[in-house]
């Protein structure tokens, strides 16, 4: 069966849009849930933070600036996307 | 023509006052001593500067990622008692949003995939973080898709850790969607032993696949180990391009600490066990999964203070301060 450390391979019907998933070794479908109502209920309770949501992409912007692997160029690029949300 | 190098003869600075003078005597220069003495008494010290200057010292030997715990506080001491005079120890210019240690994914892997792409890892999330984080830390990655999510542990400060989703293919509109207090993922979590230790980890898998021509989903799954199950806690469905989900930085970085102090002291071990990826081939095809490698991958470390404790390359590592 799969464990955390062997985890599932994707499968069933993409255009279902509710992806299944396979044991890698049996090739059987693996036990799962739909949870996503719950968490958006958890998710809704909790406060939002625009502070926080700010500095989520201000960080961002700051991991381009120190990318030695990115030149000028492609650093304004990647900066101008994110400064949309801003 | 001979092998032997000739040497140019320099004046060389003597530790008498008289050799120099005789020094630059012998060839033909002037002693400014004086005059460079007198321009410096005229010019104004700025005692921020020189703060800084001896701040940025002690940052840089609390946070050389080549030197272990010991010897930073052995470096740190030692420069301490000087800077102490010079009320330098706190640090100026904090420098937030940076990479406190963690994989990137080298070019070709970026985008050596076609119409999905997957990454599964553990996130090694100790609560509280401890040390001296008072604001942001983020234990984040992607899966490789410009548009696909960060669904990652956020601190702040102490008493509050979230788990969250943030959905690039949202952005700017939406993106902030799952926001749950980490008390509620008492079933997702579970203990993880790595290298003799145990850690708290939160294994999740966080997907994006191509299910019609431009049109995609995003989908994060987290293991409920009470229930023995995967547990689809997120998704969206979207349109756009391969070009979009690969060519932009958006999707570069794997498992990473993401910073927003400097220098971080005293946290507790955090990283990245069994991380794993696994690629759909453009017959909609899934392939197999495999352990993040050194081919895959390189490491950045934005000297933040984290010390690696240990590191299988590059699939599971954990860091402190």
């Amino acid at each position: 069966m799969t464990t955390p450390n062997r985890p599932p391979i994707p499968s069933g019907d993409a255009q279902a849009g509710f992806l299944g998933m396979t044991d890698p070794d049996t090739g059987n479908p693996v036990s799962v849930a739909d949870r996503r109502a719950e968490f958006e209920r958890l998710s809704r309770q909790a406060p939002r933070d625009p502070g926080a949501e700010r500095a989520f992409i201000e960080s961002k912007i700051e991991m381009i600036r120190k990318d030695s692997n990115l030149t000028e160029a492609e650093k304004e690029r990647a900066i101008e996307e994110l400064r949309r949300g801003l | 023509m001979s092998n032997e190098s000739k040497l140019v003869e320099l004046p060389v600075p003597s530790p008498t006052s008289k050799a120099a003078a005789a020094a630059v005597s012998a060839t033909n220069g002037a002693d400014v001593q004086a005059l460079f003495a007198d321009i410096t008494k005229m010019t104004p010290w700025d005692e921020e500067a020189k703060k800084a200057f001896l701040a940025s010292k002690m940052h840089m030997v609390a946070t050389h990622p080549t030197l272990d715990l010991a010897a930073r506080k052995a470096g740190a001491a030692e420069l301490a008692s000087g800077l102490k005079e010079a009320g330098a120890l706190t640090p100026t210019g904090p420098i937030p949003g940076g990479v406190g240690y963690g994989m990137f994914y080298n070019s070709p892997f970026k985008t050596n995939w076609a119409t999905g792409t997957a990454i599964y890892w553990e996130i090694v999330c100790p609560t509280p973080p401890g040390g001296n984080v008072n604001t942001f830390l983020y234990l984040t990655a992607t899966n490789r898709s410009g548009k696909g999510v960060e669904a990652f542990i956020a601190y702040n400060g102490q008493d509050q850790t979230f788990f969250k989703v943030f959905d690039w293919a949202r952005y700017p509109a939406a993106p902030w969607q799952t926001n749950i207090p980490f008390a509620n993922l008492a079933s997702y979590v579970r203990t993880e032993s790595a290298h003799g230790h145990p850690y708290q980890v939160l294994p999740l898998l966080n997907i994006t696949y191509q299910s019609a021509a431009n049109h995609w989903y995003n989908q994060v799954w987290l293991w409920n180990r009470a229930a023995n199950r995967w547990d689809l806690i997120y998704q969206f469905d979207y349109s756009a391009t391969l070009a979009e989900q690969q060519g932009v930085w958006v999707g570069s970085w794997g498992p990473i600490v993401e910073t927003f102090q400097n220098p971080y002291q005293g946290t507790n071990p955090m990283g990245a066990l069994n991380t794993q990826a696994i690629s759909r081939a453009s017959n909609n095809q899934w392939g197999e999964w495999h352990l993040l490698g050194p081919s895959d991958s390189y490491v950045r470390t934005d000297n933040t203070g984290f010390h690696l404790l240990f590191l299988d390359p590059n699939y599971s590592w954990a860091v402190n301060s």
